[in-house]
């Protein structure tokens, strides 16, 4: 978009628009402009038949329309995937809370579920993740050091529980997630 | 979390649900919800960190690993628990003067649960991961499908693939005994200031064989 709005700038400096307009209805095309005009200079004192005004009007509100899209598109985004994790989260605690096997929990439909949404929004997920492993105590330790290819868990501290969440709170903090 | 103190019938049904074999069965809820420490743990009597081999380490485990084997292989266990004293059992009843406990495993190996024997044989105590001690009467209340797939898929434990055991003596001398006699009592003692808790426990446990 900064390219194209610098590129105006420049044309509307020598530009008169009702020239344009005249030369618009005498070219039929836009290469026969081109050809026309190349011979006699550069490109930016003569500029192509287009309607300049339209641009320069219309262009920034379609930026800020398209902008104001994307955020809300992208809270929405956030919220929907909160929610989805949370739901399989309950889900896969309800149905592997008894289990000792990290190996068998893992394998479980709904952890593999929370695995596939990082793809779409690893950072996001990597976020929730620790907020979930801190306020519910939910092992994510195996999944958050898949996708942040890190492990800040000392071997010492490995088994106790609270040590390991606050390792990994620790590491959170330190990467601005907190 | 420390310790969850859930109502007792609230425990019961959850159980059953998991154990379809419990249902009928007199069974004692023997802790407070707890994550801090699971099966494997409780079954060499420690109540403060979690057991299990595992690469990289998450939890802690007494030996170093076999490269050659996946770390849950039920040798991985036998191994561990042998530097703890115990030997190698064929008889799963109760034997005066000797400690057993159970591994659980899938048919290929691949353990899934332990259970160790009650100190004076009245049955046999269970951590269910992050859930509650129980104490149930015979071996087979918790088992399940031994196929790895079927175990996979509704997280049930196996069946059991091996029984070791070791004098009371090494249970003494390694504060196995002190450290459960400890944890039961704190249990206890919960339960004396909750007399609602006891009577629900009792009350949903009376009327099983």
């Amino acid at each position: 978009m900064d390219a194209i709005a610098i590129r105006i700038s420049d044309w509307e400096m020598p530009c008169n628009v009702v020239d344009v307009d005249r030369r618009q209805q005498a070219a039929p095309d836009r290469t026969d402009v081109l050809r026309a005009y190349l011979p006699l200079g550069h490109l930016r004192l003569y500029p192509p038949p287009i309607n300049l005004q339209w641009i320069r009007v219309e262009l920034p509100i379609i930026v800020k329309s398209e902008q104001a899209t994307a955020t809300a598109s992208t809270q929405t985004d956030v919220a929907d995937l909160k929610t989805r994790f949370i739901e399989q989260a309950d889900k896969w605690q309800r149905d592997t809370e008894h289990l000792s096997s990290p190996s068998q929990m893992m394998m479980h439909p709904s952890y593999q579920a929370i695995l596939g949404m990082a793809r779409v929004n690893e950072d996001e997920i990597i976020r929730i993740m620790l907020h979930d492993l801190q306020e519910n105590r939910r092992p994510w330790f195996w999944a958050l050091s898949y996708l942040t290819k890190d492990n800040p868990i000392k071997p010492t501290d490995a088994g106790r529980l609270d040590k390991m969440i606050g390792a990994w709170v620790e590491w959170g903090k330190r990467k601005g997630i907190f | 979390m420390s310790n969850v103190f859930r109502s007792a019938i609230v425990i019961r049904s959850h159980f059953s649900s998991i154990f379809p074999n419990l249902t009928n069965t007199r069974w004692l809820i023997k802790s407070p919800k707890n994550d801090e420490y699971q099966c494997i743990a409780w079954a060499a009597c420690y109540t403060n960190i979690r057991w299990w081999p595992d690469k990289p380490p998450y939890y802690y485990w007494p030996i170093d690993l076999d490269d050659h084997k996946v770390p849950d292989h039920l040798d991985n266990f036998v191994k561990a628990f042998t530097a703890l004293g115990y030997r190698p059992c064929d008889k799963r009843r109760f034997e005066f003067g000797y400690q057993k406990v159970a591994i659980y495993a899938t048919s290929d190996k691949r353990v899934k649960h332990m259970a160790r024997q009650q100190f004076f044989g009245r049955g046999w105590l269970s951590k269910c991961g992050g859930l509650e001690d129980i104490l149930h009467a015979d071996l087979k209340c918790i088992e399940g499908d031994p196929s790895p797939v079927i175990a996979a898929i509704i997280g049930s434990y196996g069946a059991v693939e091996f029984i070791l055991s070791r004098s009371w003596w090494r249970a003494v001398i390694s504060l196995c005994l002190l450290r459960s006699t400890w944890a039961a009592l704190r249990h206890w003692l919960y339960r004396l200031g909750h007399p609602s808790w006891m009577w629900s426990n009792l009350s949903s446990s009376l009327g099983k064989r």
